[in-house]
């Protein structure tokens, strides 16, 4: 999980370095180019002679069309200005778009104005035209005003536009100033095309703010009086003398300013003129003339001039400044999502592959990724992650690389025509640039970004239309047609959340692949990766046809709210995938429905010891929750047109739950246990584990399931029986004068694979290894769970498992165990762990057990040491050399017996080990030794961490062993040393893995060693010790007994009922019978080494199974009748 | 990963390229710095030498040679360059007297050996600027060169040099049209069209061979060329160009039939109208208006009424109200069985009040 973080951490970092570094490309780019492109045209333009235009009489007629809307303050002197302008083959029309002012009356009163009857010859679709307005005045026979209802910007272009006569039309902002060359200038390039035809051109605009402007002409020129004015001032230096000139000379040109620019009429009418939908009026309508050039494969340019042609007035308010900038978002937004189909499409020329991508990734993104990039910052400083030194250079550099690009706008502008000639406004222009970054960037970044959500807010909700449907409906329609129209419109709300759903979730699959790919090599396979995108498809479409149910049922209630669970449940599926695989990658188990039978408080400490609890990880998963939670903010706002692909989702999602995907996993053809796990839809697991789990919990419901049996509902105790388990270790021991000590040493996850040669990893404990050559040891012994909540139960009591577990059930049920019986036979007891002995409700097992010493976490001294402290900063409890030392301390040589049971702990994941370097240098010696296979050596180094905990294990076992040896009561000690489980992180090779642990007893009064191969489990030891204590010592012992073992001798044989094991707190799904192994319903032949493969054999398959059901049954008794043996039998031994 | 980059080595590359902006930084600003002063220089020295153009043309060229001080700028190369320009302009805005004394300015300081030193560069712009400052000073010993000029890969050179050839050869110069590939811009042909003074003698078989050019500018051009020059005896040769594939050549060729007409230019048009397209009918419209020729108001009538193009009977409309058809026009306005989009039209055209 640690990994997982840093890896995200990388990613994150990872983009937006990458980004700042394109960012940074394209604007070194763009800088270069824009030089050359003013040089260019100052160079070729030093002696043009405009007046060459003035005096040619075919020169083109040129339409100056301005949008008028409550300008009655300053509409007439900015007429006149446009009067004023110097170019013969002209007309000025005004566009009154519905003013509520006394424009048009101004006008009429200035001009001597009067309506006249109008052919309008465009076509393009407006509002309807009040009226037509020429002057009686000769002079100004050039002026057409045009009186109409109010439509808009664009609505009163396209009314202009029909109403022009001209060869191009020139569209600006009525209050904008133009310098009395400007037509003439704009004029030269429609003149000079040759092979290409020049379809829109614009120029520089420059500020008119604080300049002095008399009789519509700017006299004097000056910097605005604030900042922002200044500010803004830099900005479209930078956007036009750079920016635009820049891009017109590589011809990938798609914005000419709304405020000033020239088109071709023909191509604009051929377009259809301007778009009133939208806000980008002026950016759209380019981009569509580009388009409609590149579709008729006509060659063109868009240019460019950078003389400053026009003079307008900027906000130099915040307010009106955001309220501008977020309608340029907006803008932008309408135009790249209507003209999408352009991005990265080879048919559209540079406008497809460049000019479309550049706007979306970097002008549209720009302001998010940056926004984006605040909220990590904020993350990240809370998190407490941040690499200062790092962070400040690249701040640094960022703002260091702004400063450079605006001054050297400010250069270029000065090489160029030096619109600026003031030295103090130069100056201040520099200190401009050096603020800049500071406060006017993030008012522009915010609104953008609020741009950017009006954008999406402007979206109609789906309700309105409902009701309206559903009125209309109710008022004409039958009840069925009603339903199909709610229906319908529920699909086409509901199938956007479900696309964007799938699709997150199989991008997700494609990360879980790639994650076992990084982190387990053997995972990297493509039977794995297809049978993930199958299970997980799968599951994917049924969660959309559930939750569809779900929705369509919601809806009835309110749809508002209907809207939200969805999109919540769809995150959280999401997220909760995540977190699933992530789960599976860090413990190598499926996560199930046993997650809810630990307690709050045993959850924490696992979380916490394991790491997985750190902030950096809570961090990371905000972090997800917002990238998976975005898009879903906003989804709902699409509404689909076709209902067909969503109703095929939910067909197929109906389909996945009649059909299994075993067919496909079998033809992955996986066989390793850990692989064909990690196939599995992690989602599918939980799911179907947590059903499984309710509905077994549930009897009502369990009856739908049960098979039927012959077993004896009417026998309370059907484990109850007479004691006649035989001593099958008395003729292996020397008798001693003393009755022996009994200690049991139970080591945390010590597997057979890793503590045995002929284990698949190879044995990684050199003194289990020698002490076994001295015990008497079986080969295929098995543990009865996957974790360690059974092991005590199981092995001091042979006992059942109740619902999860003996010790979950609310009370112990009275039983005999080693402890209450060897204390009854006056033993000393006692339990010695090293964490808290809560856990898994240990230490109320040992206080109903009456053990005398119960010694866990709180019970040592400060001489002990702790295992180092996880990533979660917490410790998960005292390191086995501190338990193997304490219980030496605390256990001294007495006079009567005493039996112990040790529980280890360093062996568990996180495997934090104190002294790690020296136990890592005796892994390296071990893998150099020479006696692994290449097998081995590829799991062991697979598992280092794993393997190097179990080294320092054996080193405190042997440490532990030398202490004891020096004392006296050594001599007659009966050790007994196994695994509870296997360690799950590691992966296994078959099923049977999971529980195979070995079983080591060992005494200087043996007589010999001895190796038995037959299977056993650790319910077998209590019946053969207690048989052998009261054999061979005369210990009282109960004569009717609950064990569900048969002693060690017979283990799993035939002779017996069999025995079943619990992978986890809900999974009783394993059950082993002589040679055979039932797990999840699939058979397995166990040869003599505990190696198992599958088998198809039904009759054999049905018999164990029986097996099983009847031991579900007794189970199922002892869970309702919450005990095991009747309280008499109980009360009598103790008597 | 297959780039293993540590965050040390990041680290410093950052500092790296920081440090190169810091650098580029002070770089900008000190140019900047030193353009500023350059600009500041360039006014001071502009008004400078437009104050020795007026006084030279007031007083004449001897006193000019001698004035040390402004011989002492000439020292400077970014003087001299200004200088030419500031002549160059001038030559623009002045003739005769004005002009003479511009030239004495020009040869007497020895500009000439500037303008050539930008002809031997390799920067297309310093090419051109040196063609166009050679040609403005009417330096001979450039045509040459400007032979092999006018077949120059980069546009802005073979255009300044096509311009400077006619400027010096006239007609002549426009050889370079036998084989012209390249489009001819409009403003390229404004160019070259203000600086033909006059004709060779041999320009009738020479416009004949033009007009034939595959190139469509090149048509075009020789077409205004013959509007220009109003040369009647070519107006046969243009009648052919009416069934030219590019509509731009027809509808020139009709601009140019109007600029010679004769007896037969109306009737021509009016029988070819049928067969030309919408942008061609109207272009013949417009020539109709100008002409004023009362042959076509049967004509105009018929296309009133026949035509569907609203474009076309705007024209007609205009076109009768010009010949006096006014009263027409306005009892057609009366006639309630008028079509009223032909009804507006005709209220436009007569730009009736709207009360």
């Amino acid at each position: 999980m640690v990994e997982f973080a840093d890896i995200v951490y990388e990613v994150v970092i990872w983009v937006f370095l990458l980004y700042s570094l394109a960012v940074f490309i394209i604007y070194s780019w763009i800088g270069f180019y824009a030089y050359g492109a003013v040089l260019k045209y100052k160079h070729s333009n030093i002696f043009t002679d405009y007046n060459l235009i003035v005096t040619n009489p075919n020169a083109p007629k040129f339409s100056l069309i301005a949008p008028a809307y409550n300008e009655g303050m300053t509409i007439v002197d900015n007429v006149r200005s446009l009067l004023s302008l110097y170019y013969h083959n002209l007309e000025i029309i005004i566009v009154n778009d519905g003013s509520k002012d006394d424009s048009i009356d101004k006008l009429i009163q200035a001009y001597d104005l009067e309506k006249v009857s109008f052919y309008v010859q465009g076509d393009l679709e407006t509002k309807p035209i009040r009226g037509v307005y020429k002057s009686k005045n000769p002079a100004f026979k050039k002026l057409l005003v045009v009186d109409k209802e109010n439509g808009g910007k664009a609505d009163a272009l396209n009314v202009g536009v029909n109403i022009s006569s001209g060869d191009y039309i020139v569209c600006i902002d009525v209050d904008c100033i133009l310098e009395q060359d400007a037509l003439l200038k704009l004029a030269k390039p429609f003149l000079e095309q040759s092979e290409k035809r020049v379809i829109a051109c614009g120029g520089v605009i420059r500020l008119a703010n604080n300049c002095k402007v008399e009789n519509g002409k700017i006299t004097d020129i000056n910097l605005p009086k604030t900042w922002l004015g200044r500010t803004q001032a830099l900005e479209y230096i930078r956007a036009f003398v750079l920016g635009r000139m820049a891009w017109s000379r590589a011809s990938g040109l798609i914005l000419i300013s709304g405020a000033f620019g020239a088109f071709d009429k023909e191509i604009v009418l051929a377009c259809g003129g301007y778009d009133k939908n939208t806000v980008g009026e002026d950016m759209e309508l380019v981009v569509r003339m580009r388009r409609y050039m590149e579709e008729e494969k006509l060659p063109y340019e868009v240019v460019n001039i950078p003389d400053p042609l026009c003079w307008t007035e900027v906000p130099e308010s915040k307010e009106v400044l955001r309220k501008q900038r977020n309608r340029w978002m907006r803008g932008t937004m309408e135009t790249l999502w209507k003209h999408r189909k352009l991005m990265f499409n080879p048919k559209c020329g540079k406008l497809g592959m460049v000019s479309m991508p550049y706007w979306f990734f970097f002008e549209f993104l720009g302001p998010l990724v940056e926004f984006f990039g605040y909220i990590v910052f904020i993350v990240f400083l809370l998190l407490g992650i941040i690499n200062w030194p790092f962070f400040f250079a690249l701040f640094s550099l960022v703002i260091a690389s702004g400063i450079l690009y605006s001054i050297y706008a400010v250069l270029v502008d000065l090489v160029g025509y030096q619109v600026y000639t003031k030295r103090k406004d130069l100056s201040k222009l520099v200190a401009t640039a050096i603020l800049e970054p500071f406060y006017f960037h993030p008012i522009v970044v915010k609104a953008g970004v609020q741009g950017t959500i009006d954008y999406f807010k402007k979206q109609h909700s789906w309700g309105e239309m409902t009701r309206q449907g559903f009125q209309q409906g109710a008022k004409d329609e039958p009840w069925n047609k009603n339903l199909s129209f709610y229906l319908v419109q529920v699909l086409k709300s509901f199938a956007p959340s479900a696309f964007l759903f799938i699709l997150l979730y199989l991008i997700s699959t494609g990360i879980e692949f790639w994650w076992y790919g990084h982190v387990f090599g053997q995972l990297s396979n493509s039977s794995i990766a297809i049978s993930l995108f199958i299970e997980n498809s799968w599951v994917a479409f049924q969660i959309v046809a559930v939750l569809a149910l779900l929705y369509l049922l919601f809806t009835l209630l309110s749809k508002y709210w209907a809207d939200i669970l969805l999109r919540v449940s769809f995150v959280t599926l999401i997220v909760l995938q995540f977190i699933l695989f992530l789960y599976f990658s860090e413990s190598k188990n499926l996560l199930g429905a046993d997650m809810f039978y630990y307690s709050l408080e045993e959850t924490k400490q696992i979380l916490n010891s394991s790491g997985m609890l750190s902030i950096t990880n809570v961090g990371l998963l905000f972090l997800l929750i917002l990238i998976i939670g975005t898009p879903y903010r906003f989804i709902n706002r699409i509404v689909t047109k076709n209902i067909y692909p969503i109703v095929s989702v939910l067909l197929l999602g109906l389909f996945s739950f009649f059909i299994s995907t075993d067919i496909f996993r079998a033809k992955a053809n996986l066989h390793d246990e850990f692989a064909l796990n990690a196939s599995l839809s992690k989602m599918g697991y939980f799911m179907n584990s947590n059903i499984t789990n309710y509905l077994e919990n549930n009897a009502d419901l369990a009856f739908l399931f049960n098979e039927e049996d012959n077993f004896d509902e009417t026998n309370n105790f059907p484990l109850l029986r007479p004691e006649d388990t035989k001593d099958m270790l008395g003729e292996y021991f020397n008798k001693s004068a003393v009755t022996p000590n009994l200690v049991i040493v139970i080591v945390e996850g010590l597997g057979a694979a890793y503590s045995t040669p002929s284990g698949y990893i190879g044995s990684f404990t050199p003194f289990v290894d020698s002490l076994r050559a001295q015990s008497l040891y079986w080969s295929n012994n098995l543990s009865t769970s996957g974790r360690t909540f059974s092991v005590l139960p199981s092995l001091l009591g042979s006992l059942p498992f109740g619902t999860h577990g003996f010790l979950e059930e609310p009370t112990i049920a009275n039983h005999f165990n080693l402890f209450n019986v060897f204390g009854y036979n006056g033993f000393e007891t006692g339990f010695y762990y090293g964490g808290n002995a809560d856990f898994d409700n240990m230490k109320h097992y040992m206080e109903y057990s009456n053990v005398d010493h119960i010694v866990e976490e709180s019970s040592y001294s400060s001489t002990f040491r702790k295992l180092p402290k996880g990533s979660g900063g917490e410790s998960w409890g005292y390191e086995d050399q501190a338990v193997f030392s304490k219980y030496l301390l605390d256990q001294t040589v007495a006079n009567q017996p005493y039996f112990n049971v040790l529980l280890t702990l360093s062996t568990h994941n996180p495997f934090m080990i104190n002294n790690v370097k020296h136990y890592e240098q005796l892994f390296d010696e071990r893998l150099k030794r020479g006696d692994l296979t290449k097998e081995n050596l590829k799991w062991a180094k697979d598992n280092r961490k794993q393997l190097v905990s179990v080294m320092n294990f054996d080193e405190a076992l042997s440490s532990f062993f030398k202490s004891y040896e020096k004392r006296s009561d050594f001599a007659h000690s009966i050790f007994i040393i196994t695994g509870d489980h296997a360690m799950p992180e590691i992966p296994l090779q078959t099923k049977i893995d999971r529980f195979h642990v070995p079983l080591i007893i060992y005494s200087p009064l043996l007589k010999s060693a001895r190796t038995f191969k037959n299977t056993v489990s650790h319910l077998d030891i209590a019946p053969s010790i207690l048989s052998f204590y009261k054999l061979n010592y005369g210990l009282k012992t109960p004569e009717e007994v609950t064990w569900i073992g048969r002693g060690l001798d017979e283990g799993v044989s035939t002779k017996t009922n069999g025995m079943a094991m619990m992978q986890s707190k809900n999974q009783l799904i394993d059950f082993v019978y002589g040679n055979f192994h039932l797990s999840e319903d699939n058979l397995y032949k166990l040869d003599a080494n505990l190696n198992e493969e599958m088998i198809q054999d039904e009759s054999q398959r049905k018999l164990i199974k029986q097996r099983f059901e009847r031991f579900k049954k007794i189970n199922k008794k002892f869970i309702n009748e919450r005990k095991v043996m009747p309280d008499s039998t109980f009360q009598a031994f103790f008597d | 990963m297959a780039l293993e980059i540590t965050l040390h080595e990041l680290f410093v590359a950052i500092i790296v390229v920081l440090a190169l902006v810091v650098c580029l930084i002070v770089i900008v600003l000190l140019y900047s710095i030193h353009k500023y002063r350059s600009i500041q220089n360039n006014k001071a020295w502009t008004e400078i030498i437009e104050r020795k153009i007026t006084d030279t043309i007031i007083e004449g060229y001897e006193d000019a040679e001698k004035d040390a001080v402004f011989a002492s700028y000439l020292r400077s190369d970014s003087f001299r360059n200004l200088f030419l320009t500031a002549l160059v302009s001038s030559n623009q805005s002045f003739s005769g007297h004005a002009q003479h004394e511009v030239y004495e300015l020009f040869h007497g300081f020895h500009l000439e050996a500037d303008a050539w030193k930008k002809i031997n560069r390799k920067q297309p712009y310093l090419i051109s600027g040196g063609i166009l400052e050679l040609t403005s000073m009417r330096v001979d010993n450039i045509i040459p060169m400007l032979l092999q000029l006018v077949n120059h890969p980069d546009k802005q050179v073979y255009q300044e040099a096509q311009y400077a050839l006619v400027n010096f050869k006239g007609f002549d110069g426009l050889f370079f049209l036998d084989n012209l590939e390249t489009p001819l811009s409009d403003w390229q042909q404004i160019r070259l069209l203000k600086s033909m003074k006059d004709l060779s003698e041999d320009y009738e078989s020479k416009i004949e061979k033009w007009l034939q050019s595959n190139n469509p500018t090149v048509v075009i051009f020789v077409l205004r060329l013959i509007t220009q020059f109003q040369l009647l005896s070519c107006s046969k040769y243009i009648i052919s160009l009416l069934d030219n594939a590019s509509i731009s050549v027809r509808k020139q060729a009709i601009i140019s039939l109007q600029s010679l007409e004769d007896d037969t230019t109306i009737s021509l048009l009016i029988e070819r109208f049928q067969h030309q397209s919408v942008e061609v009918q109207i272009q013949i419209l417009k020539v109709f208006k100008l002409s004023k020729d009362a042959d076509t108001i049967t004509f105009l009538k018929d296309q009133l009424f026949v035509n569907v193009d609203a474009r076309i009977k705007i024209l007609s409309a205009e076109v009768l109200f010009i010949l006096g058809h006014e009263n027409y026009l306005k009892e057609l306005i009366l006639d309630e069985n008028m079509n009223p989009s032909l009804n507006l039209i005709i209220k436009h055209v007569l730009q009736e009040k709207v009360w």
